[in-house]
């Protein structure tokens, strides 16, 4: 064995109680960083999988706003003022995204807040709740996100079909606020508030579900049909200029007059107008404009007008998923080529940005704990340093005496360098060992979320961590690094020592 | 090896201390000198310019021929380890390393490389010849005193050096074993031809030296040869 690795060896087992204290450092550091890293990994990882087999897909087309825009939204606190943008060129997109080879499925989407109130048999709120609903087309969703939900009553939206799927958290938070159950069949009432104004649609309930992989915050999420939705978000388009109206039409004109529309017990300002529009009717809700009272659907049938209104190629959003996560690069460059040329108020987002609060929120854990890792480093730098130091000023005679018999710097640094990567080496390398025994004990059993902060943080109930290699590189690089930085300084003084020290003790 | 006119001044807070004031002297190769004097005389000074440890604040230090002033830290070292050999009155041997590791060690830190079987058979022989053939294996600290300057010894002139430096090598040491460590070192001389140099306050010692530099109060005070060395 070179002299070098005999003398740094030996005098690591020389002095065993210097050498576990910065082995213990380096082993514990060690097993941290690649425990530590590994879950960090594996959450991200749960996170991005849950996210995109479930919500956001790959890729995402949205419109664009002055702030960031999400599938659950915009990023402002002005909600009342700033909408979820339209997406831009719909039509041209959707043929982009249905020719694109890379595409598995697609799904339009859009989304609103909503206040949720279930009246009771007199009108009156029996209990409220606030919700986020996504308008979606229901044949093209459960293709595009098959496993995502599961239905615990009733039904999903069929096309065409006027209602609610209501997530089980909301349904039982309503439940709560009426003091008694909600089920399919309920009819609800729904209220945004645009910059339109108020807008309240009554829908009825066809499902309660819930979905499988959610976060906390995802749990009150519910959908609703996406005629409904874009009435309460005032998606229209202007009213033709010119109408042409059926022979027929004209007669039922004709056979309405003043008295009719503003005059008896049902117009408009009175109280408890009569039921607007038969049960079961494909536009079977209940528009009420702000501004108008209960009563004012009794003019006229609403929900045939709103059908011209409506701008029923409106969406928010373009769910798309692709055969291949690969290819979402590619992807995003196709469809932003289609934006460019189409001159399109539109953006292709990844599924970070599509599910930006809570992929900000996975960021935000895995920043602390990096910020955790330094802060610990730093911490074991200064006790190696110290403790190296120690050692170094302990055989200065030593050094100073191989200094005298012709050792050069070079030699010593060598040395130095060399007891500072044995213990490195097996220390870091017992870290990862253990690091990775204890990931496949816990990959093998998996860690239960107990509260909420652990279900953000590993993006579900269950977390089965995963061996990360980069985790393990990671380890290595970072213990290699405090390994260097902390004995820069005892190296220097190791330097400094002349041989006169050698001398000096006699 | 020759000083002239050497002067070493070390501050001392706001004042100096002058250790060593004017010294000259030659000692010629295959002496067998000794540098005596109480404490304080400037022996360990001497010994240290010579060895290259330390460097005159005037004066001329030459170690075969070299002036050793204005030398780079990498060419004092190279000329330790290639010309120079020491003995330090503490021992000083690595404690990690065995009796035939430290004999050793001065062969493997050089930039030359001796060959394996060279370098084992040189050892052995130095080993023999210090009489610690039974202790190879031992580490210092399993070693007596004597037995300990006898690796140094060896240590000292396992790179065969032109020049061994010996700072009090028996300071530490029982008479008896003081004794026989100089002739240990009087025999290398006489087998291997190599300078000793060696520091001493004990006048048993200094009587054994065929060259005798005594000093006082940092300046030369006798510069005596024997009549051998003389006749030599």
């Amino acid at each position: 064995m070179n002299v070098v690795w005999r003398i740094a060896i030996r005098n690591l087992l020389e002095h065993r109680a210097k050498s576990l204290i910065v082995g213990t450092i380096i082993l514990v550091g060690t097993f941290v960083l690649v425990v530590g890293n590994s879950l960090m990994e594996s959450a991200s990882d749960g996170i991005r999988r849950t996210f995109i087999d479930n919500f956001t897909g790959h890729v995402v087309l949205a419109g664009v706003a002055d702030t960031r825009v999400s599938l659950f939204g915009v990023q402002t606190t002005d909600f009342l003022n700033v909408r979820t943008p339209r997406l831009d060129g719909f039509d041209a997109l959707r043929g982009a995204v249905a020719d694109h080879p890379d595409v598995a499925a697609w799904n339009p989407q859009a989304e609103t807040n909503a206040s949720l109130s279930l009246p009771g048999p007199d009108g009156a709120s029996l209990g409220e709740t606030f919700v986020q609903v996504w308008g979606v087309d229901p044949v093209r969703y459960r293709a595009t996100f098959p496993d995502a939900a599961e239905l615990l009553a009733g039904s999903f939206l069929e096309p065409d079909q006027t209602g609610m799927v209501l997530s089980e958290a909301s349904a039982e938070e309503l439940a709560e606020s009426a003091d008694r159950p909600v089920a399919p069949g309920d009819r609800l009432l729904l209220t945004a508030t645009t910059q339109a104004g108020i807008k309240v649609r009554e829908v009825p309930v066809t499902g309660i579900f819930r979905f499988r992989n959610a976060m906390p915050q995802i749990e009150t999420m519910s959908f609703v049909d996406i005629t409904t939705l874009r009435t309460l978000v005032g998606m229209t388009v202007s009213a033709p200029a010119e109408v042409i109206l059926t022979d027929e039409q004209l007669a039922g004109l004709g056979s309405v007059d003043e008295s009719d529309l503003f005059g008896g017990s049902g117009g408009a300002g009175g109280e408890g107008g009569a039921d607007p529009l038969p049960a079961g009717s494909a536009q079977g809700g209940l528009v009420r404009d702000a501004g108008s009272d209960s009563a004012a659907p009794a003019l006229l049938d609403f929900g045939d007008r709103e059908e011209t209104v409506i701008d029923s190629g409106a969406w928010h959003f373009m769910v798309i998923k692709l055969h291949r996560a690969g290819a979402a690069a590619r992807v995003t460059a196709d469809l932003q080529q289609v934006i460019d040329e189409g001159g399109l108020n539109a953006q292709v987002m990844d599924w970070l940005d599509a599910a930006a609060p809570f992929s900000q929120l996975s960021n935000g854990f895995r920043t602390v704990f990096n910020v955790v890792v330094i802060v610990v480093a730093v911490v074991a730098v200064i006790i190696i340093m110290n403790t190296l130091v120690l050692s170094v000023t302990e055989r200065m005679s030593e050094i100073g005496t191989m200094r005298a018999i012709g050792a050069r710097k070079g030699f010593v640094r060598r040395m130095i360098g060399a007891e500072t990567v044995s213990l490195a080496f097996v220390f870091g390398g017992a870290g990862v060992v253990l690091g990775v025994a204890a990931l496949i004990i816990l990959g093998a059993t998996g860690i239960r979320a107990s509260n909420l902060f652990l279900r953000i943080l590993f993006g579900g109930e269950l977390l089965k961590p995963a061996i990360s290699a980069g985790s393990v590189v990671f380890a290595l690089v970072m213990v290699a690094a405090i390994a260097v930085v902390s004995s820069l300084y005892p190296l220097a003084v190791a330097l400094r020592i002349s041989p006169r020290q050698a001398m000096g003790s006699s | 090896m020759t000083l002239d006119d050497v002067r070493k001044v070390y501050p001392l807070g706001k004042t100096e201390v002058h250790a060593v004031k004017g010294v000259g002297f030659r000692i010629e190769e295959g002496d067998f000198a000794s540098i005596a004097g109480p404490s304080g005389s400037g022996k360990s000074t001497i010994l240290n310019l010579i060895g290259c440890i330390d460097t005159p604040t005037s004066g001329v230090v030459q170690v075969m021929g070299t002036d050793t002033a204005g030398m780079s830290d990498r060419a004092v070292t190279d000329l330790r380890h290639q010309v120079l050999g020491f003995i330090f009155q503490s021992f000083n041997l690595v404690p990690v390393l065995n009796v035939v590791e430290n004999v050793e060690f001065p062969l493997l830190i050089g930039a030359a490389r001796v060959p394996k079987q060279e370098r084992a058979d040189w050892v052995a022989y130095l080993v023999q010849a210090v009489g610690l053939d039974q202790q190879r294996d031992h580490r210092p600290a399993e070693l007596s005193g004597g037995q300990r300057q006898r690796v140094a010894i060896a240590r000292a002139l396992a790179n065969k050096p032109r020049i061994v430096l010996a700072d009090e090598p028996t300071a530490n040491l029982d008479s008896t074993t003081s004794k026989q460590i100089i002739e240990l070192m009087k025999r290398m001389n006489a087998e291997l031809g190599t300078t000793f140099i060696f520091s001493t306050h004990d006048p048993d010692i200094v009587g054994i030296a065929d060259h005798v530099i005594r000093l006082n109060d940092g300046l030369v005070i006798e510069d005596r040869k024997t009549a051998a060395v003389r006749s030599a």
